[in-house]
């Protein structure tokens, strides 16, 4: 497995000389971080950065261990802030793609090049790992698969482009939008809102099909409170965005 | 003989000055206070000017002229309270970005340092070895 992925990435005119950066936002995944890393570095040609966002536990020890680059947040910013770190660290260091990686073990490394090759062919400005796309065989909990239809009606109907899988964190860039989202990133439940935003400023997205696998250590941060927060929090930014008028940046 | 008409006036007095105070030795910014001086001159003139409250109370429709008081006095506490969120606002989003740049220098430090030590250690071993 590990030299057949070394022998097709080395083949692949598509990633020579360009800069592909995996964002992990990680916040207490001392658990996890290990493996999810070990998998990535066998890609070859791909940098890491795991950006640590004031977690309690061994997290950074832990991904510095496993060969990972990290960046230690001073303080938790909550996994919107966290991310756009990894994009502030992608655009200074003059990164072609980059890509967000879950800490949790749920997105599959083995679907990294089909998320990444739409970007660096120019199809798509966004790339978008979805679960729903094609049957993967991802079963979703019912109360937060309502939630995910709400979103993927909302978002599709704004965007007038279907999308399925609007909550997944398995998403590449370009370095057009890495730059954009340096200074246009919302830092509190980010995901929905910023495939709007994408779209209003004149990004195209792609939404491609992904394994999704169960988490494998510890609980997902949505309690049944938080998400009724989520739910309103993220339909009032959509709500917000159609009210704005937006720069197009393409 | 001290009424409540004249302690509102001296009160006011009082709250312009200290006001003024907090500007003048820079404990308060001027764009922050003007909101406190207009608030603190419409008070003085209305505990002063006797007659303006009774009559703005009666254009209204307002029974009980001192109860105008307290809604004005009411608003202006929800505006106030509305500014600083939005202050606060401002001031999440330059944390966040402060922490950010942080949290990417630190990173460069780290890296530059490793550069640097490795440098030194092949400079060393040069030295070392005959």
């Amino acid at each position: 497995m590990q030299n057949g992925n070394n022998i097709l990435l080395n083949q692949n005119k598509l990633l020579q000389d360009r800069k592909v950066l995996v964002i992990i936002p990680a916040f207490n995944e001392e658990k996890n971080l290990p493996g999810i890393i070990g998998r990535l570095r066998e890609f070859a040609g791909i940098d890491i950065i795991v950006i640590n966002d004031g977690s309690e536990d061994a997290t950074p020890a832990v991904a510095r261990e496993a060969g990972a680059n990290v960046i230690d947040l001073p303080f938790n910013l909550g996994i919107g802030g966290a991310v756009q770190t990894g994009y502030l660290y992608a655009h200074k260091n003059n990164y072609d793609v980059a890509i967000q990686v879950d800490a949790d073990g749920q997105h599959n490394p083995e679907d990294l090049m089909q998320i990444i090759e739409p970007v660096l062919r120019g199809e798509a400005d966004m790339v978008l790992g979805s679960r729903y796309v094609a049957e993967t065989g991802y079963k979703t909990p019912l109360f937060r698969k309502m939630g995910m239809v709400v979103f993927s009606t909302v978002v599709s109907l704004i965007n007038r482009q279907p999308l399925k899988d609007t909550t997944s964190g398995y998403r590449a860039v370009s370095k057009r939008v890495i730059k954009f989202f340096v200074n246009n990133y919302p830092t509190d439940y980010p995901e929905v809102e910023a495939l709007v935003l994408l779209k209003k400023s004149g990004f195209t997205i792609k939404e491609v099909p992904v394994t999704m696998a169960p988490r494998e250590y510890g609980r997902s941060s949505i309690t049944p409170v938080r998400s009724v927060y989520y739910m309103i929090k993220v339909l009032l930014a959509l709500f917000m965005n159609l009210l704005r008028t937006h720069k197009r940046e393409v | 003989m001290i009424n409540i008409f004249m302690f509102s006036a001296l009160f006011s007095l009082g709250f312009l000055v200290i006001v003024l105070e907090l500007v003048r030795s820079k404990r308060l910014k001027e764009q922050y206070s003007l909101l406190w001086l207009f608030i603190s001159g419409i008070m003085l003139i209305l505990t002063l000017w006797r007659g303006l409250i009774e009559k703005i109370a009666e254009r209204l429709g307002v029974y009980y002229a001192p109860s105008l008081l307290f809604i004005v006095g009411i608003l202006f506490s929800f505006a106030l309270i509305l500014h600083y969120s939005v202050i606060i606002s401002r001031l999440h989003t330059q944390n966040v970005r402060l922490a950010q740049e942080i949290g990417v220098l630190n990173k460069k430090v780290e890296d530059l340092y490793e550069t640097f030590n490795r440098g030194e250690e092949i400079e060393n071993n040069r030295f070392d070895s005959p």
